[in-house]
């Protein structure tokens, strides 16, 4: 019996590990390669959850189709936050970003709540009302389709990343500021790309949540540590490691949310947050080198 | 394994990988007291790197390191100042909302030095080094070369320093300010007979004050030796003209 | 010379005078203000003056933004509720109790992450306040008012109950007074110097032999005791504690705010904030509910980001840039 509910949540984990990190890849390719800590990566999710509410509303598109709408406009609106605050704040000190962005989050999580009202809202596409049995174990297909157009574009950011010359360089820039610049890449236009890229996942990510995960303005609040946390328990900077993050991220909190209570989740990122930071702080595929 | 010579700073087969490259690979040298060695190379030697391992900012993967006989492979880069290494940063790292003054002082406080003490020191330093008119400036009016030369001044105010890393001191430097950094050199290793590792890519500027140089490339001691010497190692001649 | 040392020192050499006279002119108001309205929200100002110059001590002398304080503060409400309801301990050996208890808790957070990147400090301190809002938001299902605890009432000194509002005037006062002393003396110590270059370059300072993440332990642990200390005072005053009013971020929420558009990293910038902001979250506070709890947020947000792009020092950066102007009218 219990071999068989521990098997469920390890398949669910799993899937719902692999949407989990490319939400928080989106996250490291920020926070990677310009390094800004973005409190109010969670509030940019639940703008891309309710966008595709909308659009999928008002244009009778099935969500996951909206994708083609939202992705690309939000790669657009991450640019447009880097012109407009986050590129002011890079040569400050590191606190004035936190606070700049703790602001945007409340704002953007209230501006939700003021427009859209504290209602849950969320849509649904005919693919992704099923329900599977594959054995004893039950998979919806929300999940699986989730997973697997995660998937597809983790795929696709691996060969963006490295295989093009752009790739390479938002890598370059992510390992070695000082020796990218001097290797002659436009650090400066790399960072709208890498933040328009990291929002575009963003996009897709809501765009493939909003099937089983209802939105309401306060949504992204837990999106953003859980994020960290991930970045941090792979590595950051290291996407395999996001994968692997993910993962046992979501199946950490499965066990919690079954075993103990679902309200002790949070509690949970926080102690395992500790838990890295004070055994392994470069996480588990991080290089060692720290400092400098 | 001990170090068995009476060298000041004995490092001793280290290993640095980042990621799959291999950054420093089994690097082996000595320094005695009162010397002054230069480590030159070519770009993305490992220069730094290694000045970084010695300092502490960096760990070893492999091997050790040994200041007086003991280890300090390990150590954090402010155990490793308080035993009396200061260091200096390629580009200029100095205290960029405090006085020039106040920059001075901070290693002095860190020792243990009184305010008054630290201060003190700190002012005879600036004088030594031409530096009290600028000395209640804020340390981010200066320029390069004057950043450069506080960053220089600012380790000499530790009252027991026994070694002090250099990454670069001349880069980019007034030819006035470069007479001045290399006149303190040259007082405090006589002097206070302060040991000296100096990474430099100017061949006539280290000649001037350095007795000994070591040589890397991709992360190896290529060769050791006096100026002399290794200009002449044909290893050498090698990587410089097919680098 | 004056000029100089006025604007660069930071803390407050060319201030020092005026900030004393302020001081006391502020220690007078309670008297002038007869009124227990006033004298309550005077109260308050005092206390969100001396939580949010607590504050200021981590995140803006020794630039590490966090959001753990609710957690500290909590712990000393409830240290001080518990010994006092409990164990008929006097609030007033309960206050500093809890306020190390508040030290021990910053301690974990601490021995984590100082030895770190700044990054992961502040990231913990996210989680902290995450995991508080969901463990005491679930209690605000209305369940669980068998948690809220009662302080019984009975007047005394060694009670930390009055009948009157100014003994909490200038017990609150009080407190203020020696947060903004130990402060000026933490800046214009060799610590201060430490801390100023940990703030320029964290790293830069570590080679200079500077133990940063002692240094740091020591600021948060200070920050900690006095925000928890602040918290057993709140419980003495209420009189009433539940988990989700004294964990709350709510409050923690406002005495940043009171910091940073008053000025980080400045003496009087978090006083200056608390006095004029204070009387105005009342004010509007009386409109709270529904759509406005929202707007109020919203706007926190629109402020925080306006502040800190566009006027960083906060209003004592305001007052600074202004008083030079004025300082050099003078001379000319």
């Amino acid at each position: 019996m219990m071999v068989e509910v521990i098997l469920q949540l390890t398949v669910s984990a799993v899937l719902t590990g692999i949407i989990y990190a490319l939400m928080a890849m989106g996250l490291n390719l920020i926070f990677g390669v310009v390094r800004v800590i973005n409190f109010a990566h969670g509030e940019f999710l639940m703008l891309a959850m309710y966008l595709t509410y909308w659009v999928s509303r008002w244009f009778g598109l099935d969500p996951y189709l909206s994708i083609l709408i939202t992705v690309p406009l939000f790669f657009f609106i991450g640019m447009a936050v880097h012109q407009g605050i986050l590129r002011h704040l890079l040569d400050g000190p590191e606190e004035s970003q936190v606070i700049a962005t703790f602001g945007l989050a409340f704002a953007l999580r209230y501006g939700a709540a003021l427009i859209w009202s504290t209602d849950h809202r969320s849509t649904t596409s005919k693919i992704a009302d099923q329900i599977l049995n594959i054995g004893f174990i039950t998979v919806d297909s929300a999940h699986l389709i989730g997973a697997i157009l995660s998937g597809l574009l983790i795929a696709g950011l691996f060969i963006f990343l490295y295989s093009t010359y752009l790739g390479r360089a938002i890598r370059a820039i992510a390992d070695q500021r000082t020796a990218a610049f001097t290797a002659g890449i436009n650090v400066g236009r790399v960072y709208y790309i890498a933040i328009g890229l990291g929002l575009a996942c963003v996009a897709f990510c809501g765009a493939v949540i909003i099937p089983f995960e209802s939105v309401f303005p306060t949504i992204g609040a837990n999106f953003t540590l859980l994020c960290f946390v991930i970045v941090v328990l792979g590595g950051m900077g290291n996407l395999w490691g996001c994968l692997l993050g993910g993962v046992i991220i979501a199946f950490i909190e499965m066990m919690v949310a079954f075993f103990l209570a679902p309200v002790l989740t949070t509690f949970a990122y926080f102690v395992i947050f500790l838990f890295i930071v004070s055994l392994r702080p470069a996480g588990l595929l991080g290089t060692k080198g720290r400092r400098i | 394994m001990n170090s068995q010579n009476d060298s000041i700073l004995d490092v001793q087969g280290i290993i640095k990988d980042f990621g799959g490259l291999r950054a420093i690979n089994h690097v082996s040298l000595q320094i005695r007291e009162g010397e002054v060695r230069g480590l030159i190379g070519p770009n993305a030697s490992g220069k730094t790197t290694l000045i970084n391992l010695i300092s502490g900012m960096y760990k070893v993967d492999d091997g050790h390191i040994y200041l007086n006989g003991k280890r300090i492979d390990g150590l954090e880069p402010d155990q490793i100042a308080s035993r009396g290494v200061m260091r200096t940063f390629q580009i200029s790292r100095i205290f960029r909302n405090m006085t020039v003054l106040e920059n001075v002082m901070v290693p002095a406080l860190a020792q243990g030095q009184s305010l008054f003490e630290a201060r003190r020191h700190a002012e005879e330093l600036l004088d030594f080094a031409l530096l009290t008119r600028l000395k209640d400036e804020p340390a981010r009016s200066l320029s390069g070369g004057q950043a450069m030369l506080l960053q220089i001044v600012r380790g000499f105010v530790h009252q027991d320093l026994r070694l002090y890393l250099m990454d670069e001191p001349f880069a980019g430097v007034h030819d006035v300010i470069k007479g001045v950094i290399l006149k303190t050199i040259k007082t405090m290793n006589e002097e206070r007979k302060i040991t000296f590792l100096i990474v430099s890519h100017e061949m006539t500027t280290i000649s001037s004050v350095c007795h000994h140089v070591t040589v890397l490339d991709k992360g190896e001691v290529l060769s050791q030796g006096t100026m002399e010497e290794v200009a002449n190692d044909p290893a050498v001649i090698d990587s410089y003209l097919g680098g | 010379m004056l000029e100089k040392n006025y604007v660069l020192q930071g803390s407050w050499k060319g201030i020092a005078s005026p900030f004393v006279l302020f001081l006391v002119l502020l220690g007078l108001t309670p008297l002038v203000f007869n009124h227990p309205f006033y004298r309550h929200v005077l109260t308050l100002i005092f206390l969100f003056a001396f939580l949010s110059v607590a504050w200021n001590l981590i995140s803006g002398y020794g630039g590490l933004f966090s959001l753990a304080h609710a957690a500290f503060f909590g712990v000393g409400a409830y240290t001080t509720a518990i010994l006092y309801v409990d164990y008929k301990v006097s609030p007033w050996v309960g206050l500093p109790l809890g306020g190390i208890l508040g030290v021990v808790v910053a301690s974990i957070i601490g021995f984590a992450t100082f030895r770190l990147r700044q990054f992961f400090f502040v990231l913990s301190t996210l989680a902290c306040y995450e995991a508080i809002r969901a463990l005491f938001g679930y209690w605000r299902l209305g369940v669980k008012t068998g948690l809220g605890t009662t302080i019984p009432r009975s007047v005394g000194f060694m009670n930390l109950t009055f009948n009157k509002e100014l003994p909490y005037n200038y017990i609150a006062f009080a407190l203020l007074v020696i947060v903004v002393l130990v402060a000026r003396l933490v800046t214009a110590s060799k610590f201060g110097y430490y801390l100023r270059a940990i703030k320029d370059d964290e790293d830069a300072a570590l080679s200079m032999g500077v133990r940063v993440p002692r240094v740091k332990l020591m600021i948060f642990g200070m920050s900690a005791f006095f925000t928890a200390v602040g918290g057993g005072f709140y419980a003495m005053y209420i009189g009433y504690i539940e988990p989700n009013t004294v964990f709350s971020v709510d409050l923690m929420l406002q005495y940043i705010l009171y910091a940073i558009v008053g000025g980080m990293a400045t003496l009087g910038g978090p006083v200056l904030g608390s006095l004029v902001l204070v009387p105005l979250t009342i004010f509007l506070q009386g409109f709270v509910g529904g759509k406005l709890a929202s707007l109020g947020f919203f706007i926190y947000g629109i402020v925080l980001i306006v502040t800190i792009i566009l006027a960083p020092g906060g209003m004592m950066g305001g007052i600074r840039s202004v008083s030079k102007k004025l300082l050099r009218g003078m001379f000319f």
